[in-house]
């Protein structure tokens, strides 16, 4: 009942991406689209929780569409639930946001249809319970997602955006095909069920697993096959880029979940220590890359991989434990791994709102070329700086919450017998310190030089505040993000029968502890309370104020800053992005970017400007994408002869093609 | 009465750090003076300054948002509450459990995170280079203390400070020469746990 429901949502969102195509220039048309597809996600959404809350029971369905033999199968169960759920909140506040911000698109006929056709896609990925459905509608993701990436296709970037995501969706989606395939079998069992019945194990499950690390991990953002997300990500219009950074890329560690723990058979030890590496150098990479952007969304995009990061971070704890058959300290990693997903979806959403909203007024993405946003967009700013708390990990908002489970799980490695362990997981810890770290003064840059200070440009001294639907999408997601944060023992409850189905424990009931603290493992090792400490902060807060205010002097004067002695400083005089992050910049983009800075002085007399250029290389570029980007351009230029072939050599070809395949075929068996 | 007393205690916790904060800056001013072999500012220099800051005007820039006059309460706030979990005569103080020492170190993030915007907010070429650098040496120092805090949760098998506390109190902890009486020791030495009484 409660599937057929949500398959019902998926065709609604079908039929109206399909009219939209044909009425998209009506100004009605933003309405239609993004009614229904905020009145589907909120169907979805509630069908979601109440599945995770024990409501409504988990049940599975079969169509009779697709092959032939298997049919199309669905079926929901915690797992799908609740990144259903995350899918659901996510495209809700997406079209809540575009209700208003939707206003601005020139081109409404390339966003509208593709739009409820992607949150269909999204849907039915994690609904999908057989290979063919899930390849399909994964597919049918990127597919959308990649005519929105090239809405704007008169902008050159967004078409090359495009044609490298393009490349990397199709080259991810034939590593999940072959891992499918690996998994089915000769017999060709797609169905999930068939598939977990099997319980592949060995060799075959380690092949799987590295295919399903490339596929889920590129759709993802896993470093280094991140290359087109910061390039795609910000080319979409800005609800879009909420989509693809907050919620699409959790539907792809939805599918690196769904495989890795529910299909394949019992973990063996050293595909933790695969996944953690590579989570690792993605967090800390991740967010070093964000920090030398100055492009708002592009920075906004790069963090996206540093999140996915600490997601991985702990899958992969996941993994060790389950390995060694530390049900609990599993659960523990998984569910904290499972809270960053959804943590990360709200507060990824409301920065992307953010942008959005001063793109909107403004016309701008580059941060050199704003500032001073407060005054002038005051709900946006707020709104703004609970994303940028939240997303730097500090109490008492969400993203706190999460990666101290993450902490949590990683304290826990000293009881796993391996020693290679033992080693590693706390060296990821020390990785995932640095990019907290790094991403608080990242977020010091998006925020500070976006929204303070004074305006650089005209266009950002004449911003007006953004519209209501905006507003209130953007407020709506900040509550969330408070709420997550002060009373995350609800949700970790929540998550507690996916971490019973996938790893074969859960964490202690949360929500009768008293006052309302998380306490993952025992009270004696840590516990955690989100809503004393907001309580204490503001109380806190409250009393210095009024004992200043009281006691002590509460005279204001407001007087122009200090000018050095130059009245009249330009704005230009203040730090821009490029300087604020040109400490850490020398302290670890040496290495990691071989960024080298070179000054040019005029000698004297000489009337040009002095500059300071700086080069950045991006190394993973240059060393992986580069020579494969080369070995294909020679390839075909080599291959490029068999155009101008004779029909005598063409029939040869052809001829001799036949005998190869003859033969491979008589040399099978 | 249990749980007034317990109030007491915490709050005189409180009261203890916030009275004693601005003595550990005198100190420090003064031995970085002697370092320097000057004289230094008498030791209660600090808690001088502060009365005759209280009684000062703020002078604001005309530039600043409202963040500029939240931000100071703010900092305030979240350094006053970590320091209020630490327990520096008592253990199992009444609000331990609200925060083990990893969100200690988050709250006083939160602290740097917000001082770095301040410094942002006016527009001027000074406050941004202030604010860069914090964030620069936070970057460093942050990891680097959460390491610190790792070796010792490691160690003491907790976060909490309140047990941290008791285990490093504890005669099982320390420098030892010869065979140890500690039961973590041994089980580091030999795999298979020997049949003791203890």
């Amino acid at each position: 009942m409660a599937l057929l429901l949500l398959l019902y949502c998926v065709v609604a969102l079908l039929a109206a991406g399909l009219l939209t195509i044909a009425i998209a220039r009506r100004p009605f048309a933003r309405v239609l689209v993004y009614g229904t597809s905020l009145l589907t996600s909120l169907i979805s959404l509630c069908v979601a929780v109440s599945i995770l809350l024990g409501v409504a029971a988990a049940s599975s369905l079969r169509l009779p569409l697709g092959l032939p033999w298997i049919g199309a199968n669905f079926a929901l169960d915690p797992l799908s639930a609740f990144f259903l759920a995350v899918v659901a909140l996510g495209s809700a506040a997406a079209s809540l946001f575009a209700l208003g911000y939707g206003r601005h698109e020139e081109t409404p006929e390339r966003v509208l249809p593709a739009y409820p056709l992607f949150l269909a896609a999204m849907q039915l990925v994690v609904l999908a319970a057989d290979a063919f459905s899930f390849l399909l509608a994964w597919e049918f993701m990127s597919l959308t997602s990649w005519a929105l990436v090239i809405a704007h296709h008169r902008v050159r970037e967004n078409m090359y955006a495009g044609y490298v995501y393009l490349v990397m969706a199709s080259f991810g989606t034939l590593s999940l095909l072959l891992a499918f395939g690996l998994l089915a079998g000769a017999g060709g069992a797609y169905g999930f069920d068939a598939i977990r019945a099997a319980n592949p194990t060995g060799a075959l499950a380690a092949l799987v697993l590295i295919l399903v690390l490339v596929g889920a991990g590129s759709k993802a953002g896993l470093v280094p096959l991140h290359a087109w997300l910061p390039l795609a990500h910000p080319a979409a219009p800005s609800h879009v880029s909420a989509l693809m950074s907050g919620v699409m890329t959790k539907v792809a560690v939805y599918g690196f979940v769904r495989i890795v723990f529910d299909l394949l058979g019992p973990p063996a030890w050293w595909w933790s220590v695969l996944v953690l590496v590579l989570a690792g150098i993605t967090c800390v990479l991740g967010v070093l890359y964000a920090l030398m952007q100055h492009d708002l969304k592009r920075l906004l995009a790069y963090h996206t991989v540093e999140n996915i990061g600490i997601i991985f971070i702990g899958l992969g704890l996941a993994l060790a434990f389950k390995a060694y058959g530390m049900r609990v300290a599993a659960a523990l990693a998984l569910t904290a791994a499972l809270l960053h997903v959804l943590n990360h979806s709200l507060f990824k959403s409301l920065l992307f709102f953010g942008s959005g909203a001063v793109l909107g007024a403004t016309g701008e993405r580059d941060m050199e070329h704003l500032g001073g946003l407060i005054h002038r967009m005051p709900h946006t700013a707020f709104a703004f700086l609970v994303g940028c708390v939240a997303i730097s990990a500090l109490p008492p908002l969400n993203g706190f919450v999460s990666e101290w489970l993450t902490f949590q799980a990683i304290l826990l490695s000293p009881d796993l017998p391996s020693w290679g362990l033992k080693v590693l997981v706390p060296a990821v810890g020390a990785l995932l310190a640095l990019s907290a770290a790094l991403a608080a003064a990242c977020f010091v840059k998006a925020f500070g030089v976006t929204f303070l200070g004074r305006p650089r440009t005209n266009a950002a001294e004449v911003a007006t505040e953004t519209d209501r639907f905006s507003r209130a999408s953007m407020f709506l997601v900040a509550g969330l993000c408070f709420l997550v944060g002060i009373l995350p023992g609800f949700f970790l409850d929540a998550l507690a029968p996916i971490a019973e189905r996938l790893v074969g424990a859960r964490l202690p009931v949360q929500s009768t502890v008293e006052w309302l603290s998380i306490v993952p493992v025992a009270e004696s090792r840590s516990s955690y309370n989100g809503l004393l400490v907001f309580l204490f902060i503001t109380f806190s807060a409250c009393l210095a104020a009024f004992v200043i205010h009281r006691l002590a002097s509460d005279r204001l004067r407001r007087a122009p800053a200090w000018d050095c002695g130059y009245p009249e400083a330009s704005p230009a005089t203040q730090y821009t992005a490029s300087s604020f992050a040109q400490p850490i910049r020398r302290v670890f983009g040496t290495v990691v970017f071989r960024a080298r800075e070179r000054g040019e002085m005029p000698p004297p007399g000489d009337m040009r400007p002095a500059r300071l250029v700086v080069e950045l290389h991006d190394l993973i570029w240059d060393a992986l994408y580069a020579p494969v980007a080369r070995g294909v351009m020679i390839a075909a230029e080599r291959l490029n002869k068999l155009q101008f072939l004779t029909i005598r050599q063409y029939l040869s070809l052809v001829f001799s093609a036949l005998v190869l395949l003859l033969l491979v075929l008589a040399t099978w068996s | 009465m249990e749980l007034a007393f317990n109030f007491a205690v915490q709050f005189a916790q409180m009261l203890l750090v916030l009275a004693l904060a601005p003595l550990l800056t005198g100190f420090v001013r003064k031995v970085k003076a002697r370092l320097l072999r000057r004289q230094g500012p008498p030791l209660l220099q600090p808690y001088r300054d502060l009365i005759r800051l209280m009684r000062k005007e703020v002078i604001v820039a005309e530039s600043a948002s409202w963040l500029f006059r939240v931000i100071p309460y703010l900092i305030f706030a979240a350094t006053w509450v970590a320091a209020a979990l630490v327990p520096t005569f008592r253990t199992g103080l009444l609000f331990s459990w609200t925060a083990d020492l990893i969100a200690i170190i988050a709250l006083l993030g939160s602290a740097r995170f917000f001082l770095a915007l301040a410094g942002l907010d006016v527009g001027t070429s000074f406050g941004g280079i202030g604010s860069s650098r914090e964030v620069m040496i936070a970057s460093l120092a942050e990891p680097a203390m959460l390491m610190i805090v790792f070796t010792l949760a490691l160690i003491a098998g907790s976060t909490q400070l309140s047990t941290m506390a008791g285990f490093m109190v504890s005669p099982a902890v320390g420098l030892r020469s010869s065979s140890s009486r500690s039961p973590r020791m041994r089980a580091f030495r030999s795999t298979t746990p020997r049949p003791t009484s203890s």
